[in-house]
């Protein structure tokens, strides 16, 4: 073996290249849907509304921007932790352009409307099988890489990479159990109320285990690098490393309060969430800390402004976070924009101002330059930071104002706003400082895009050459010195335990990668299973109800159409135990609804109004010009249009596969259900139709698409019986003239 | 700031790490984070059934009830009489406050000009549910859920009700263009005193 390496660096280079392409998308359609929200001109059905546009915004910046960023800062930062080339060439390719393929086609399944209907894992199960493949080469080449290693001791950012690999791959495998029907479509195996727990598993975890274990593994290894400065505390790096991988897991279930999850469960998800608090600081705290000796430095140096931006801005929502996760507090937040400047404060300010600094300090190491301006790296930094700080402000006020304006009642029991559009008018100025927000973030980006660019032009021609360094192999066996025993005697092996045991258990468990990565599993496995045995055990925590039945064919096939259109990203599928809730929407929700909900659809946002209790609310034609118009039902509405409904038919081609592959994952459908699923279809949509036409509505509709969706949307919420809690006084009816009388036909 | 020692315990590619114990005010959110955690769930445990969501909703909405309640004793709700609401019928602040909240409530289901368009055509001499103003009044208050109309008593104000009632009486033969055709029973309006 010789004793130098040559490090692989085009790996990392095209993973950081790609990631600023991707950023550029992934941003710029998030402005666009900012300015969407308020401007529902802007959409473009069918391809282009934001129901299908928000989950391709999500995807783009998660796992197509932060994704390659990850990828390139492993595969740049391990080969100079470990001394060693990448393990495979082969692989690191292969795992470059599959998943730059795969973010393609997430991007056109999106926009197609191909999807799961689950936050964050929409992509369609074949995809999902392809991520699974990826993930997995990533995994081989990075444990490889660990195996050929020429450094006994694996540093905190490994660690941090070996959780962010194992648990994503447990948190995408567990997530995307589903039935396929056809090669795109599919149903969540997990019904309603387990399909939420799940999905809020994977949904926060991901936040854990792809915005937070991968970041703070690049924080340690660049920003000791940036700032030259020691790492502050060994010590507390163990503690939280260890802390955070068994006590995030837990947390999920803060996403479900006051619904129809038991409580226990989110009781669970919320404690574990404030012990989340010192383990998420530690991160801080190390990375402010390694900076005492540098602080001077911050003056003349972007990179660390921006890294400083990023430690901050970690520090600021994982404080924020547990605060939301309290009951009281998430009564007010959700579902409503503050979730949203929580999101962003935790994206831009930490993933993406980290990604910043990092760009900025490696590109022109990778491209053996220098930058090529600072003081557009200065600019891109006040830019942004304005930006930042806008967003994350407007968002608070808006969320705050919704709240409190869907909550007020005037002392005679009436909502002071009854009409939920008002509440929507009145944050629409909010929304304009969030797009100027945004913009400007955006402009930033652009920066850093042209600085990147001119720097590589600066690039010598030579730049590709791999530099060599010198890394003697490690030797495996320790013998004792002058020992000649065989290396299988008892004394040999208690030597060499007491010799790894040195410097302490934790030492000695960093030069053990398998051992290591074991207990990282069980740390990941105490709270999953807590949480979700119970769930799938026990029939307690969902308590049926016999009136409860499965959805016919048609509203199966509406129900894919609301699936398809994304109504879930404004619409939420939840009425909370609150009295400003069931005097606006109707009784509150019951986890025995929901049991043949494949996927669930209780959304986490409520742009538009909740939808639980929306069947019968409104006569079917109202749903028909809605859909068509949404502001001739609803002036003011900032609803997308969708026209196409009311032209499309349905597809009916699939309705028997689609109602198998619910039977397999439990919907009891007969033989004879599935049958008779056309005629059932077509005397459904006949009646729906009926009434639309004796309404004087368009004629023709009864193979449409809309009349599959308003058949959806009329069951929605029926199946149980419910009447409104008696509020005010009868209203007693003034007197009915003697003379009139007489005229008035027989009251109904 | 505590003085940290700032012993260099490891060092690997170029990065050091120092052996700084762990600041105590953090250790004491670990602890604080776990007793408070700990004596929650006690609490939690112990009250099972009792405190949780759903009774908490039901102490919530019967409090409601009661302030309500004692609202409407101390403020009883007086329905308007025809008299009343004929005579706003010609009222012009009147009309104006019904019409603003027919084009916000009514307009989408029985068109921008009350011709019909979900719902039933208002302007025209048929009813189906009566077309007194006492009867309007009625099926606008309380509704007609099963046939899609739904109860403005709990959501529009009592004197916006009355203006709507109003409003609607002053359209009755207003001949809006593409009107619905009648439906229900005839009814010959009730005069509007002093027109």
């Amino acid at each position: 073996m010789s004793d130098s390496v040559r490090y692989d660096d085009r790996t990392p280079r095209l993973f950081f290249l790609a990631a600023v392409v991707w950023a550029v998308v992934g941003m710029l359609v998030g402005v666009l849907i900012a300015a969407m929200l308020f401007m529902p001109g802007l959409n473009l059905a069918p391809y282009l509304t934001f129901g299908r546009l928000r989950p391709l915004h999500t995807n783009a910046v998660i796992f197509a921007f932060c994704g390659n960023i990850i990828f390139a800062g492993t595969y740049h930062s391990m080969q100079r932790l470990l001394k060693t080339r990448l393990f495979s060439d082969v692989l690191s390719r292969f795992h470059f352009w599959g998943w730059q393929l795969l973010i393609v086609g997430a991007a056109l399944a999106l926009v197609t409307g191909t999807t799961q209907g689950k936050e964050y894992a929409e992509l369609p199960w074949i995809l999902d099988i392809v991520i699974a493949v990826l993930w997995v080469t990533f995994a081989i080449n990075f444990f490889g890489t660990i195996a050929i290693r020429r450094e006994k001791h694996l540093y905190v950012a490994i660690w941090f990479y070996i959780a962010t690999i194992v648990a994503v791959a447990v948190l995408h495998i567990g997530n995307s159990m589903v039935m396929p029907y056809s090669w795109f479509g599919s149903y969540s195996a997990y019904s309603g109320v387990k399909d939420a727990l799940m999905q809020w598993w994977y949904g926060h975890n991901a936040v854990a285990f792809f915005l937070t274990t991968p970041f703070l593994g690049l924080m340690y290894y660049y920003l000791p690098k940036a700032a030259d400065r020691p790492v502050f505390s060994y010590r507390l790096s163990i503690m939280h490393f260890w802390s955070l991988v068994f006590v995030y897991i837990w947390a999920g279930p803060h996403h479900l309060h006051y619904s129809a999850v038991p409580e226990w469960a989110s009781t669970l998800g919320m404690l574990f969430s404030l012990i989340l608090w010192m383990p998420s600081w530690g991160g801080m705290v190390n990375g402010f800390f390694t900076l005492r000796g540098a602080w001077h430095k911050l003056r003349e140096d972007p990179i660390l402004k921006f890294m400083v931006v990023a430690v901050t801005y970690y520090g600021m929502s994982t404080f924020e976070g547990p605060m939301m996760s309290i009951k009281s507090v998430n009564a007010v937040s959700h579902f409503t924009d503050w979730t949203i400047g929580h999101v962003h404060a935790g994206a831009l300010g930490w993933n993406a101002f980290l990604s910043f600094g990092i760009l900025y300090w490696v590109v022109p190491r990778l491209w053996k330059t220098e930058l090529y301006s600072k003081t557009l790296a200065t600019a891109h930094f006040w830019v942004s930071t304005i930006g930042l700080i806008l967003y994350q402000v407007s968002m608070w006020v808006a969320g705050i104002t919704q709240w409190g304006m869907w909550r007020a009642f005037e002392p005679d029991g009436r909502l002071v706003y009854p009409d939920f559009i008002e509440t929507v008018i009145r944050i629409v100025p909010l929304y304009w400082v969030r797009l100027v927000a945004a913009l400007l973030f955006f402009s930033g980006l652009l920066l850093l895009v042209w600085n990147v660019v001119k720097t590589i032009k600066s690039a010598p021609a030579d730049y590709a050459v791999e530099p060599e360094v010198s890394a003697p192999p490690l030797v495996r066996d320790l013998a004792a010195p002058g020992a000649v025993t065989p290396a299988n005697t008892y004394d040999h092996a208690l030597y060499r335990l007491q010799h790894s045991l040195r410097h302490g258990v934790h030492r000695a468990l960093e030069a053990r990668t398998i051992s290591f990565t074991v207990l990282v599993v069980l740390a990941l496995a105490v709270g999953s299973l807590v949480e979700a045995i119970p769930m799938f055990f026990n029939k307690a925590n969902v308590k049926e109800i016999a009136s409860v039945k499965p959805y016919t064919p048609l509203e199966v096939v509406g129900r894919d159409i609301y699936i398809r259109e994304g109504c879930y990203n404004c619409h939420s599928q939840l009425v909370r135990p609150f009295r400003f809730e069931t005097e606006r929407y109707g009784e509150y929700s019951k986890a025995g609804e929901y049991v043949y909900d494949h996927p669930f659809q209780w959304g986490s946002k409520r742009t538009g109004p909740d939808l639980h209790r929306v069947g019968g609310k409104y006569p079917s034609l109202w749903h028909v010009r809605h859909m068509a118009r949404p502001n001739s039902t609803t002036p003011g509405s900032v609803m997308p249009r969708y026209p196409h409904l009311l032209t499309d038919r349905f597809d009916t081609s699939l309705v028997a596969s689609k109602m198998r592959a619910l039977r397999a994952v439990g919907v009891p459908y007969t033989d004879g259900d599935i049958d008779a699923a056309a005629a059932a279809m077509d005397g459904q949509a006949k009646a729906i139709t009926a009434e639309v036409e004796a309404q004087q509505g368009p004629q023709g509709l009864a193979d449409k698409e809309i009349t599959a969706l308003t058949a959806y949307l009329q069951r929605l919420g029926t199946d149980i019986r419910w009447k409104r809690p008696p509020q005010q006084p009868a209203f007693a009816p003034p007197a009915v003239p003697v003379a009139a009388a007489g005229q008035v036909g027989p009251a109904r | 700031m505590a003085e940290y020692e700032d012993k260099v315990l490891h060092e690997l590619d170029g990065i050091k790490e120092y052996d700084n114990p762990m600041p105590g005010w953090l250790m004491a959110i670990w602890w604080g984070s776990l007793i408070f955690s700990a004596a929650y769930l006690i609490f939690y445990a112990l009250s099972f059934g009792e405190g949780s969501m759903e009774s908490e909703y039901r102490a919530e909405a019967q409090q409601a009830l009661t302030e309500v309640q004692a609202h409407f004793d101390a403020n009883p709700l007086v329905p308007p009489t025809p008299a009343e609401l004929l005579a706003g019928a010609k009222d012009p602040a009147v009309l104006e406050k019904g019409a603003a909240r027919f084009a916000r409530t009514c307009a989408s289901c029985h068109g921008e000009k009350a011709q019909g368009l979900i719902g039933p055509n208002l302007t025209d001499d048929r009813w189906i549910h009566g077309g007194s103003v006492g009867q309007i009044f009625q099926s606008v208050a309380k509704g007609w859920p099963a046939k899609g109309m739904p109860p403005w008593g709990r959501v529009v104000k009592p004197e916006e009700l009355s203006a709507l009632v109003s409003y609607v009486r002053s359209l009755q033969g207003s001949n809006p263009p593409s009107a619905k055709p009648a439906e229900g029973e005839p009814f010959a309006p009730e005069p509007i005193p002093g027109s």
